[in-house]
């Protein structure tokens, strides 16, 4: 028997009826049926469909047919020649675009891979471009409609070009590697092959039947909704998405369809929610499953058209314990195991940028022979030492910090060597830079490390995979060129988590066809993800791959509605999900299901939206309600030292004072990657410090020499800003503004009699409690002046005159000036700010009589810590402008107070 | 109000028309009747293309059409009629075109290609990705939306370039004096400004091979400066002024006092050396500190001070030297602008460059990239051509909306296509919506001029009909009187015309409410220095005193308002006012706070959607601190935040526990060595950590809270190593409770918005888990650098789910397409922003293809005349546009419009006074009017309360280790070879092609190969694998058995009168080959019977076979 039948089957009834069939032509060979080839779309359906046959036949055991999918089968085959893999394919047709230099650099890899998917359709879809460009060209022509512009002229070119010279040279790409072992297969037909719900066939596979059929018998079922009962549901389902073009309108179908039955088949086993966002989505997502898994449901397909929504729901699954099998997968990009590997490139790119190095050393994966607390504890200390002395790159930076710390030490030495084999100089093939990446990972001891985990074996083996593949191939190449094509393997590789065995499987929709589901749920069916955005080829557009013989968008549509017919009216309980509110914005439902239920709605006046209600959480728990907080201090905590800063952060806020001074909380030294004001400010006083030191006093001195003396200092202690960064420059001219404004300044107070005597004296002074208690006071002065033997304080400034005008009124506000006065032994004469960043330089004393204003800040601060230690509370009550900078904010939770 | 609108026309498919149409006309319900009405005139709906300006309005738009395909598609035909009578269609039309309409909605659905509803950007990239290859546009980019970050990154790498780059780099040398003479704040706002402007730059520059210096010459031009003249040497060369100056101290020394004093410092001034410091001498004696000239009148006394003649050649010289120096100080200004634009276009083009380096590194493009290659694609006529036949879509009609707010750049690109239709009988239709009045985004880049030019040129090229529509259906004629009083007093809101009001018996109001004044606490002034005692007395504020004020009157009216006031539903009619019917308008952030905190105090529940402020809020803080704990476990004051947070509520109390710890000597309790034990070098209890020290305490030294963050922390450390982002947060939440606990721990006016910014935090964890090589780390960096970023790149906070019952707090920008029964308009009394300061200067007149003038402008006291009128323009535009705000913010209100804000001694040219201005003689209220006030039984809903899904079910599905052991590798790999092996070829010629399937080295491979072999050619075995000896062989045989289960047998020989079927096994070997098999015998035994019903009649042997190989019969 040879010849090819086709059935047009409902696809409700598709296995039954097929291994109907099959009983019935091969009766003579029950029970073996082993003879036979059945190809499925998917294996899944293998058991399903055994059981089937096991019915049909009934017979106690049968010897199954061969399952298997149409690529499987191929596999089998075996034409003699090896194809060339598609790495190596991919090398080739980089270098020959790199050659014709049409394109930017950059861009390469994604042309030469767009190519190749261009040119595997061509191949699949048996296209034959013709041999001469003229007449692809005019080919093209006709199928824009529109006349040849340079635009079409290069895109006509760059096809038929490369085409040809990648068809042209003798080695089997995959495509016809695969039309090969078809054509093997068809020739060694031995026995009688049946196709069930194969969706549309590609035309190379097309012809592989009808040359089998040649042989032997080909039977073919095919889904069609209208074969089935017209009261069924793939008959109604056939009928809300015929095909308008030809069809009756939808009024018409939708009363033939009532006529056909009263009750909807649809109304009970459909239901469409729409969320108002994405946590609603997943939540209900979640929820649902959690039901029917109570209800003892066992086999529970998610089909996945959204893929947040489905990462968010198997968070909260997996949460409640309930694991999912996905068969969806994840690119390799986004896993933490290639993570690791892109951040060690990355560190490299940058020298060790701290963030980079940070991040890479505190993953799990490296140096995975080292004891986990000992690589914590030595990353810890690095990172300590980073952000102390604020470096921000450089292994040999690095080292020079870690002196003396050995683990440290051996950890930047690892690093070290590892570098050294990636040398980015040199151009290499891409198998021996994956050769070099191969061993810095060794010596990082990655390897190890990822090999624990299985996206990280997966890595390793795509990595080796393609050593291997590439080994042949000699082309050089760029570090930076073979970074982009790592980044493109690392993208398009797909990552599964095999290890689960659950009844919620998370799945795509063509991979349900004739799978056995007790419910399901298709997850993000808005217009956006349903239809499927599809892979659009940057080459032509649909009507002219149409022309051209290649698939368009239409072939896609069409068997995603097949699968949804399948789904739909095979299993017995659908759920479709959808955010009808994104970021408070309207979503439109997939137009298919729009669609079904406006159809629905004619038909049997019953929309198919419901709603569900998720039960909500228990009541909320009692806290304590928000208010300012006040805490008393243990004597233990009260500070026995204050300096001026903390007096002042007590005036400004009791509570920041708490945390700061008697908790002694701060943040953590930033990295800082540019000089800030703050920085500023501590080098205009070591340049004044250093200065006066040299010239204690320069009413003598040259001017001319004086201004030199003093910005050649400047440029001193510039010096390391700027060569770190060049914007420091910008401060270093902002302070040389003031050089003059400074020295005038100075000449003035010279000329009143005063002597500069000292600068960046460390005092203190202790202060007597109540109850024989003891506090001290200290504090660092800026700089003492003398004038026989009456003395200053002076403390410089880069704030704005107007500003530090603002800080001393109210009097006793801020008590900077105060404390200072109070440090000497007896009172000095004068106590002052000078603002020192400015053009015109001046000092600026507190209105009120110093020695008044000491005495009085003096016993307010007996009388605030006397207080403190008798357990007065310390609330906080900071003002908006204390409160805007104040590191304190997450700790007195003032944004939440309920005032 | 008579509707004179002329729908017939704006509807008409035939037609191309340009609409303007006031605010609340139904813009949208005009633009999609009309897309109706082309789809019912037979356009396919992929040859329709409606551009609008956000997303959202574009989402809006579609959901709109789809609602009213479904109104067509399903109501009955009556309705279905009166829904398109409103649509201007005749009876006959509709008789004609009714079966039409109710298939519509079918024919939109699965019209491929689809109808195009977009903004200008997605329209772009869609483009874009359709662009001809070959110019770089077919790269595989992705869209970059924050673009501050990178910029950030692209300025450190032009200062590290300059820093590496050789001496004597120009750049360098420019970037150093623009630093010391502008210093680096300002610099950077003008670098950052110009890159800011990048799309005008390149249009401006296009086609020139050296764009800077073309620019800075075309400033030279426009200054029509010399920049090598020496002004002041060739001034005091002059001999003339020089007689001048002279003879003009004589005659002031002759007169009054202050005259002679001048005098004299016109001498003295004319001794000085230095050019310069002579001129500001000079300059100081003819002109006031102001930068005018002194006031010099003719007067009697000075006439007989100085004689008639003396006196008018003292007025005549003055005015000569005003004019000379004036002249020579705007040389000078004019030479230093061209300096400044010197400095500053080369380093502007170098920061642009290095930027556009960084995005290309990481293929990227921005939406100005986008932008920019769309325009440069049209502007070139093959490819604009080759666009309009790549694209699947042929747009026969095309509808703009929201045409305000389009950029002349947009406009360029809609031309372009326009145009390339080629021949008149090809052009589609145009149907243009907009509202100059409505023109809020020229920081956009927006030019509300292009509405006009637009129209003109739609007016001739396409016969466009001009339509306006002044009828507002959304707001009272109490508003809209309001509206019209205002408006039609403002001379700078040219255009405006009256407008009619559609629903005349809602009930509408006006509110200005008196200024909050600043509260005279008096000062009590005692005697002696008494300095307050910060523990007994909290410090006054003073500067946001008023804004306090104005808050608390506006959170008190709020909420007497709710439940009485009386607003008008849509569709239920009157009922009492709810919170959401609530919609307060501010400029600015500045002072939103303390209108929060009031709200918060009164309890009313607020949703301030600020752009951006996500991250800002508390609870994210709280949460990025968690995260950084884990990270580094190290920095004390996150775990302290975290601990204070309601994720675990401890007290301060909690934190004095921590702070007193001292070390044990003992190793810590919990698997402490374990985790991290970093070393600090101080000794003592400052020398631990705090998470050290939590470690450490005494199981009975911790309260609850800090026993549960113990533990909790410890876990949730584990779990940062092993888990994603996203995965780990969600963890958190889940075993922290982390939802209910800030339900119950924060304010109940913020409950909705904290839960909903909870959410937003998770879902951009989950966002940016997806991204590519996702790290914790990396995690908090991009957050903190979205934090750094720019309002309108940050994330914005959560939105509630539908039905949040709360006040809603909004810009006026954030405000627009958006309406409220009641609009309160915040803090109206101050004066807008002026953009002055450091930017980029560019005039580009609507009409020009590209901009006539770009240059870069420094602090407004140096500007040079030339640019003076460049300058004039764009503050008129600004002043405009600040009018056009308050028309939008007026015009969002339905019912009512209340206005409150500061007394200000600086405020001039507020809303607050244009208000007034225009109110006044109409005798406002400035209490809330009586009217809306009818009590009403008070319906207030509670803000709705967030769930979690407790799912019901047990633990289900299981993890198993799916990695292979070798043997079982080894195993699969051998049944494999004896599988695929061909036993009618000789069996060395396949080794080859079976290692490449297994894709083995060939040292891997050859173990197998011989196993496999082994078997194939032990003599004992040959029977089994000699086809020539058996009637039949299977390998891989499935069966499906009585039980439903589906089997496999290794291989099944069928001889002539037995069947054997054998069984591989790979592992142990050697020994008894009975006890071998033993643990087989029930599977063998399972195997025959099922064969025996089979092959009947047949002796069925089942066989193992063992390595070796060792046939063991069972
Ligand atoms: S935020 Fe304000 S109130 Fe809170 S501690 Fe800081 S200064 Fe005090």
């Amino acid at each position: 028997m040879s010849g090819l039948s086709v059935y047009a089957v409902s696809p409700d009834q598709m296995l039954t009826a097929a291994a109907r069939e099959i009983v019935a032509q091969e009766r003579s060979r029950l029970p073996n049926l082993s003879g036979l080839t059945v190809l499925l779309p998917n294996l899944h359906a293998a058991g399903n469909f055994g059981r089937a046959l096991c019915a049909a036949a009934g017979v106690p055991t049968l010897l199954l047919p061969r399952f298997a999918t149409l690529r499987d089968l191929a596999g089998q085959a075996d034409p003699g020649v090896a194809s060339i893999p598609l790495s190596r394919r991919q090398a080739v047709i980089y270098q020959a675009l790199r050659a014709r230099e049409w394109f930017r650099q950059g861009d390469l890899w994604h042309v030469s891979a767009e190519l190749l998917r261009l040119f595997d359709e061509i191949t699949l879809w048996q296209v034959q471009l013709p041999a001469s460009g003229e007449d692809f060209l005019q080919q093209l022509e006709a199928a824009y409609q529109a006349r040849r512009g340079a635009p079409m002229q290069f895109e006509a070119r760059l096809v038929h070009e490369l085409w040809f010279a990648m068809s042209g040279s003798g080695e089997l790409d995959d495509a016809a590697h695969y039309q090969m072992q078809l054509s093997r297969l068809a020739s060694e037909a031995a026995g009688p092959l049946y196709l069930i719900g194969l969706k549309a066939l590609m035309p190379v596979e097309q012809a592989f039947l009808e040359r089998y059929a040649l042989a032997h018998a080909v039977h073919c079922f095919v889904s069609d909704g209208q074969q089935g009962a017209p009261a069924g549901l793939p008959y109604l389902l056939e009928s809300a998405w015929a095909d308008p073009e030809l069809a009756i309108p939808m009024h018409e179908r939708a009363a033939a369809c009532r006529g056909n039955a009263p009750e909807s088949a649809l109304g009970q086993r459909l239901s469409i929610f729409g969320a108002h966002g994405l946590e609603h989505e997943a939540e209900a997502l979640a929820f649902r499953i959690g039901q029917w898994l109570a209800e003892g449901k066992t086999a529970i397909a998610v089909v996945v058209q959204d893929r947040l929504v489905a990462r968010r729901a198997r968070a909260l699954l997996e949460r409640a314990e309930v694991l999912v099998q996905d068969e969806t997968g994840w690119t390799l990009s986004t896993t933490s195991a290639s993570t690791v590997l892109v951040r060690w490139l990355d560190s490299l790119d940058s020298q060790f940028h701290f963030q980079d190095l940070l991040d890479l050393l505190k993953s799990p994966f490296i140096f995975s022979a080292w004891d986990a607390a000992r690589r914590r504890n030595t990353v810890y200390r690095l990172e300590l030492l980073i952000r102390k002395h604020s470096v921000v790159s450089h292994l040999h930076h690095y080292r020079a910090l870690a002196a003396g710390d050995e683990d440290v030490l051996e950890l930047l030495q690892m690093l070290y060597e590892a570098q050294q084999k990636l040398d980015k100089k040199k151009q290499r093939s891409l198998a021996a830079w994956l050769q070099s990446l191969e061993e810095s990972l060794e010596l990082l001891e990655i390897q190890p490390g990822l090999q624990r985990d299985q996206a990280g074996e997966q890595v390793l083996q795509l990595l080796e995979g393609l050593r291997r593949e590439l080994a042949p191939d000699a082309t050089l190449f760029r570090y930076a060129e073979w970074r982009q094509w790592l980044n493109q393997q690392l993208e398009e590789a797909v990552f599964r988590d095999e290890s689960i065995t659950s009844p919620v499987v998370f799945t795509h929709l063509a991979a349900c066809r004739l799978r056995h589901f007790d419910a399901a749920i298709i997850a993000g069916a808005d217009a956006a993800h349903l239809p499927g955005p599809g892979r659009e080829s940057v080459f032509f557009n649909h009507s002219v791959r149409a022309q051209l013989g290649l698939p368009d968008r239409r072939t896609a549509l069409e068997s995603e509605r097949q699968d949804l017919i399948g789904l739909l009216s095979s299993v017995p309980e659908v759920w479709v999900l959808w955010q009808a509110r994104k970021n408070g914005e309207p979503n439109p439902l997939s137009p298919w299901f729009q669609r079904l239920e406006t159809f629905h709605v004619l038909a049997y006046e019953s929309p198919l939206r419901v709603n569900i209600e998720l039960p909500r959480s228990t009541p909320p728990l009692t806290l304590e309600p928000p208010h300012a907080p006040a805490p008393s201090l243990p004597s233990s905590l009260v500070p026995e030292t204050i300096s001026a800063s903390g007096y002042n952060s007590l005036m400004a806020c009791p509570y920041q004072f708490f945390a700061r001074h008697a908790l002694h909380l701060n943040e953590l030294d930033e990295v800082a990657q540019a000089l800030e004001k703050r920085d500023y400010g501590e080098y205009v006083h070591d340049i004044l410090h250093r200065f006066h030191a040299r010239y204690p006093v320069v009413s003598e001195c040259n001017p001319d020499e004086l201004e030199q003396a003093l910005i050649e200092i400047s440029r001193v202690v510039f010096k390391q800003a700027i060569e770190a960064d060049f914007v420091s420059h910008a401060w270093l001219s902002r302070w040389q503004a003031s050089i003059p404004g400074y020295l005038d300044w100075q000449r003035q107070r010279e000329h009143e009699g005063w002597r500069w005597q000292a600068g960046e004296v460390s005092c203190t002074r202790p202060i007597a409690l109540g109850g024989g208690r003891q506090l001290t006071l200290r504090g660092r002065l800026d700089r003492v002046d003398r004038k026989g033997v009456e003395q200053a304080v002076l403390d410089y400034k880069t704030q704005n005159f107007d500003s530090l005008k603002k800080k001393l009124n109210p009097a006793g506000e801020d008590v900077q000036l105060a404390c200072y006065a109070l440090l000497f032994e007896s009172m000095p004469r004068q106590a002052a700010f000078v603002a020192v960043d400015e053009e015109v330089v001046r000092q600026l004393e507190p209105p009120e009589a110093l020695d008044e204003l000491a005495e009085a800040n003096l016993e307010r601060l007996q009388a605030i810590f006397q207080f403190i230690h008798e357990g007065a509370p310390l609330p906080a009550q900071g003002v908006t402008t204390a409160c805007q900078y104040c590191e304190m904010r997450g700790l007195c939770r003032k944004d939440y107070w309920n005032e | 109000m008579s509707e004179a609108f002329d729908f017939r026309t704006a509807l008409d498919p035939q037609r191309s028309v340009v609409i303007e149409a006031c605010a609340g006309s139904g813009k949208t319900w005009l633009l999609v009747s009309r897309i109706l009405r082309l789809l019912l005139a037979g356009a396919k709906p992929g040859e329709i293309l409606a551009i609008t300006f956000t997303r959202k309005a574009a989402q809006e738009m579609q959901a709109r059409l789809l609602e009213w395909l479904n109104v067509l598609a399903l109501q009955p035909e009556d309705e279905v009629r009166k829904f398109l009578r409103e649509r201007a269609l005749t009876e006959q039309e509709i008789d004609i075109l009714l079966p039409e309409a109710r298939n519509l909605l079918e024919r939109v659905l699965t019209a491929e290609p689809a109808l195009t509803i977009n903004t200008f950007h997605g329209w772009f990239l869609q483009l874009l990705q359709r662009a001809p290859l070959g110019d770089g546009s077919v790269g595989n980019f992705s869209l970059l939306d924050q673009t501050a970050a990178l910029q950030e990154e692209a300025w450190q790498n032009f200062a590290e370039d300059l820093a590496e780059g050789e001496d004597g780099d120009p750049t360098a040398a420019a970037l150093q004096t623009l630093f010391s003479e502008h210093g680096l704040s300002n610099t950077r706002a003008l670098l950052l400004g110009f890159v800011a402007k990048r799309a005008e730059w390149w249009a401006y520059t296009a086609d020139q091979a050296d764009p800077v210096g073309f620019a800075v010459e075309r400033v030279r031009a426009e200054l029509d400066v010399d920049p090598e003249q020496d002004v002041l040497a060739e001034l005091w060369l002059d001999t003339v002024l020089a007689g001048w100056l002279a003879e003009y101290a004589a005659i002031l020394g002759e007169n009054s006092p202050t005259d002679q004093k001048l005098a004299v410092q016109l001498v003295d001034s004319l001794a000085l050396d230095d050019a310069r410091q002579r001129f500001e001498q000079i300059w100081a004696v003819c002109f006031t500190k102001t930068g005018t000239p002194r006031a010099r009148n003719p007067s009697t006394t000075q006439a007989k001070r100085l004689g008639a003649d003396k006196e008018m050649r003292l007025l005549e010289l003055h005015q000569q030297l005003c004019f000379v120096l004036y002249e020579a100080r705007d040389r000078l200004a004019a030479q230093a602008a061209y300096r400044f634009n010197r400095d500053g276009l080369l380093c502007g083009a170098a920061l642009l460059a290095a930027y556009q380096r960084l995005k290309e590194a990481r293929q990227m493009l921005d939406f100005a990239d986008v932008e920019w290659r769309v325009f440069q694609l049209l502007s070139r006529g093959e490819d604009a051509e080759y666009m309009q036949y790549k694209l699947d879509s042929r747009y026969k009609h095309i509808l703009l909306d929201e045409f305000q707010d389009t950029n002349p750049m947009q406009w360029q690109v809609m031309q372009s296509w326009l145009s390339s239709y080629g021949a008149a009988g090809n052009r589609p239709s145009v149907f243009l919506v907009g509202d100059p009045k409505q023109s809020i985004y020229r920081f956009r880049r927006a030019e509300p001029r292009l509405f006009q030019i637009a129209a003109e040129d739609l007016a001739r090229d396409f016969a466009a009909a001009r339509l306006e529509q002044d009828t507002s259906r959304r707001s009272a004629p109490g508003v809209i009187q309001a509206v019209n009083r205002v408006f039609a007093a403002q001379p700078d809101f040219s255009g405006f015309r009256e407008h009619a009001w559609h629903q005349d018996d809602v009930p509408g109001a006006i509110a200005i409410l008196p200024l909050a004044e600043k509260s005279s606490a008096a000062a009590v002034c005692e005697d002696g220095l008494v300095l307050r005692n910060p523990l007994r007395q909290a410090r006054e504020e003073d500067e946001d005193a008023r804004h306090e004020q104005e808050a608390e009157l506006v959170a008190e009216k709020i909420a007497a308002m709710v439940g009485t006031c009386q607003v008008m539903d849509e569709k239920t009619g009157p009922r009492p006012a709810e919170y959401r019917d609530f919609m307060l308008l501010v400029r600015g952030r500045t002072w939103l706070a303390s209108y929060e905190r009031k709200l918060r105090a009164a309890r009313i529940p607020y949703l301030s959607s600020r752009q951006g402020g996500l991250l800002d809020t508390l609870e994210c803080g709280d949460l990025v601190a968690l995260l950084e704990f884990l990270v580094t476990p190290f920095a004390d004051l996150k775990l302290a935040q975290v601990l204070r947070s309601p994720i675990f509520g401890c007290s301060n109390d909690d934190l004095m526990r921590l702070a007193t710890q001292t070390p044990t000597p003992l190793d810590p309790p919990l698997s402490g060595g374990k985790l991290d034990t970093p070393p600090l070098t101080r000794g003592g209890r400052e020398g631990l950590s705090w998470w050290q020290r939590l470690r450490q305490l005494d199981e009975e030294a911790l309260s609850p809270s800090l026993q549960q963050a113990r533990t909790r922390l410890q876990s949730w450390q584990y779990m940062a190593d092993r888990l994603p982002v996203h995965d780990l947060l969600d963890r958190i939440y889940f075993e922290g409770e982390v939802l209910a606990r800030y339900r119950s721990a924060v304010p109940e006016a913020m409950t909705g918005a904290v839960q909903a910014n909870l959410h937003a935090f998770i879902e951009l964890a989950l966002n940016m888990d997806s991204g590519r090589y996702p790290s914790l780390a990396r995690f908090i960096n991009e957050v903190a650098a979205l934090r750094r970023a720019p309002e309108q790149e940050s994330p914005d906070e959560g939105l509630i789910g539908d039905g949040g019952n709360a006040v809603r707090i909004l810009t006026v920008h954030g405000a627009k397409g958006l309406e409220a029964p009641i609009v309160w308009l915040l803090d109206a009394n101050t004066a807008p922003r002026n953009d002055g300061g450091y930017r980029a200067l560019i005039n580009w007149p609507p009409q020009a293809p590209s901009p006539q003038y770009f240059a870069l402008l420094s602090c407004k006291s140096e500007q040079a005349r030339a640019h003076e009128r460049i300058v004039d323009e764009e503050q008129q535009h600004a002043r405009r546009e600040n009018l056009n705000l308050l028309y939008v913010a007026m015009t969002r209100a339905r019912q009512m419009f209340i206005v409150s804000g500061c007394a200000s001694s600086r405020a001039s040219e507020t809303w607050y006074q244009q208000l007034h201005l225009g109110l006044a003689e109409a005798g406002l209220e400035s209490e809330l009017p009586a009217m809306l006030q009818q009590p009403l039984a008070a319906k207030v809903m509670p803000p709705e309360q967030a769930r979690i899904t407790p799912l019901p079910v047990p633990p289900t599905g299981r993890r198993e280790f799916a990695r292979l052991d070798a043997a079982r590798l080894y195993g699969i790999q051998v049944h494999a070879l004896l599988e695929w092996v061909r036993l009618d070829q000789p069996l060395a010629g396949q080794a080859e092609s079976l290692r490449a399937k297994l894709a083995l080295e060939p040292e891997e491979f050859a173990p197998l190969w011989q196993s496999a072999l082994d078997v194939l050619e032990a003599p004992d075995l040959r029977h089994f694998y000699d086809p020539a000896q058996y009637l039949a062989a299977y390998n891989e045989l499935g069966y499906q058995g009585t039980d439903g289960e589906l089997r496999r047998l290794d291989r099944l020989v069928e001889f002539v009168d037995s069947v054997w079927v054998l069984d591989y096994k790979t592992g142990a070997s050697g020994g008894d080959p009975q006890a071998l098999a033993a643990p087989y015998l029930g599977q063998m035994r399972e195997y025959r019977n099922a064969m025996e019903s089979v092959f009947p009649g047949k002796v069925i042997h089942c066989a193992l076979i063992f390595p070796g190989p060792v046939l063991v019969e069972v």
